[in-house]
């Protein structure tokens, strides 16, 4: 079952661009990360599923229900994590928690005292007094509270301590066990590539490629490593890549394509020493990028 | 319920500071009447070499002041008509658009509950806030009004100019209310109610000051509450009537704005 889809999702800020015809979807327990450099669009979707703002054109759907229509309904099972965390300044943690608790039938004590003993969360200080990463944390409380099917990420190790984030990572893991679909959002790949099982890249606005990690491994994307001395020659064997770096008389440039064809035209070159190594996630997603512009 | 109950008690604070101040104003006021209902004859004259436009500003034309419900009227005029106008608007205006301003709107508009919640719990809070203010000062006024009278008065109408107020109030809160549910910031919001408020007002004052500009008072809720009009003729109920449909009108729009806004935190 699709948990998320989009159809052609498009939202304009006036005259601005928020995003264009995107489409994607996320079946129900997976971890999804939504990738791309800041002001891409990753916001502006999330709010989008959210019902925070209104599509301009195309539609958004939330276990199979519209995100406009029944924004409510859908929220039962979403737990939101903003990328800045902007509660009442004035209430104490406590009374927040359980005001966010009074938006759902029912919600197991238990766990939640649970959540904040494991978060550490300080439960009796006023919301203004707290420091990022426990805003952060209380943040993970009021949407994890009610157990949610679908958890909505924007951004969720951004600001936030080495330590708070392992904590959060550990407690995906166990949501996902628990088999909720985890949907989120980051400019950060290291963190896309530990967690996510799918991918949507998104820039300027639109999506550029939605696909699995795995896949994206898969993809004959090679980074090579050459040592020469005649470094106009390798150029010219090689003429049909775009970009090669040197560094320290070392030539390194993004393969894809036939191995054995490489081969062979590199054998044409006096070759010192050789290095072939898939790439990381992010040498792909550079590459990618780098493409597309 | 919950977001209304936690909308009041964010505000009550508020709320019970500003009654305070307004029960203070009141206590100085009705302080001095003792002193003022001796001298009437003397104040009477000096009524006459008063320059007449601001005699009829503040409706003191042929009033009585050996009744201490005139001298209400008369005082009212600045310390309840506006300052509580200018406490109604910021009720008004701060309800929607503080949420948006501080970004809780993000996590308020996250949560499982309709836009047409919110925006009826929110407006039930301000009609809340704004009628606890009023219930506060009023009975603060009755009380302080039979300690400082000289005769007695008629509580009726002084029931009857106190709810002009309210819904004069009431209606000033609406406004600000969809002002700050149509606009997207509070920077704009907030002068923007406040500076309808005090347009109101002065075309009430500019409606009394000649013959060819009556015809503005039809255009102003402070003509319909104003103070020494009720005093000396009531609450007119086409006025009644108008204030209701006004009232209606504003949250109705409010509320179809709202259930549309786009929230941008």
């Amino acid at each position: 079952m699709d948990v998320i889809k989009t159809e052609n999702l498009t939202k304009y800020y006036g005259k601005n661009r928020g995003i264009e015809e995107v489409s994607f979807s996320v079946q129900e327990g997976e971890i999804f990360g939504f990738i791309g450099p800041n002001g891409a669009g990753k916001t502006t979707t999330i709010r989008l599923l959210l019902g925070l703002i209104f599509p301009t054109s195309g539609k958004a759907m939330v276990f199979g229900k519209d995100s406009v229509k029944d924004g409510r309904e859908i929220r039962v099972e979403i737990g939101y994590i903003p990328g800045e965390v902007n509660f009442y300044p004035d209430a104490t943690v406590e009374d927040f928690l359980r005001y966010s608790a009074s938006f759902y039938e029912k919600i197991d004590t238990e766990y939640l005292k649970r959540l904040c003993r494991d978060l550490s969360v300080e439960t009796k200080r006023k919301f203004r007094e707290l420091s990022m990463g426990n805003k952060k944390k209380v943040a993970v409380v009021q949407a994890l509270m009610h157990k949610p099917k679908l958890l909505i990420l924007d951004e969720p190790t951004n600001g936030l301590d080495p330590l708070v984030q392992k904590l959060l990572f550990e407690l995906l893991k166990e949501e996902r066990n628990r088999g909720a679909t985890i949907f989120f959002s980051s400019h950060i790949l290291s963190e896309v590539e530990r967690l996510c099982d799918k991918v949507a890249m998104i820039k300027n606005g639109r999506i550029l490629k939605v696909e699995k990690i795995e896949d994206l491994r898969k993809e004959r994307y090679k980074v090579v490593r050459v040592k020469v001395q005649n470094s106009e020659a390798l150029k010219e064997a090689i003429s049909d890549v775009k970009k090669v770096e040197e560094e320290n008389g070392i030539m390194k440039f993004m393969y894809s394509g036939s191995v054995n064809e490489l081969l062979k035209r590199l054998s044409k070159v006096e070759i010192e020493d050789l290095w072939m190594e898939d790439p990381s996630l992010e040498e792909i997603f550079m590459s990618y990028y780098e493409e597309e512009s | 319920m919950n977001v209304y109950k936690w909308d009041l008690k964010r505000y009550i604070k508020g709320v019970l500071a500003w009654s305070t101040v307004l029960i203070l104003l009141q206590f100085m006021y009705a302080s001095f009447y003792p002193s003022f209902a001796e001298d009437t004859e003397l104040i009477t004259k000096w009524m006459k070499i008063m320059p007449r436009a601001f005699v009829k500003l503040f409706g003191l034309e042929d009033l009585d002041f050996s009744n201490i419900l005139n001298y209400l009227a008369m005082v009212s005029s600045i310390y309840v008509t506006l300052v509580g106008s200018v406490f109604a608007s910021l009720v008004g205006v701060r309800s929607i658009s503080r949420e948006e301003d501080e970004k809780t709107a993000e996590f308020l508009l996250s949560k499982p509950v309709s836009r047409e919640k919110i925006v009826i719990s929110k407006f039930l809070s301000s009609l809340t806030q704004v009628l606890i203010f009023d219930g506060i000062v009023s009975l603060a006024s009755l009380g302080f009004l039979n300690i400082y009278k000289q005769g007695d008065f008629d509580v009726t109408k002084f029931w009857l100019f106190w709810f002009s107020q309210i819904v004069l109030h009431l209606t000033i809160m609406n406004i600000s209310f969809l002002i700050g549910a149509v606009l997207k910031k509070i920077e704009g919001a907030l002068p923007l109610s406040l500076g309808t408020m005090f347009v109101l007002y002065v075309v009430n004052m500019i409606s009394k000051l000649t013959e060819e500009a009556e015809f503005l008072k039809y255009f102003t809720p402070f003509s319909y509450s104003d103070p020494a009009v009720v005093m000396k003729s009531g609450l007119s109920a086409s006025y009644l009537y108008f204030y209701v449909f006004v009232n209606i009108v504003l949250f109705t729009v409010s509320a179809l704005r709202y259930s549309k806004k786009d929230i941008l935190v």
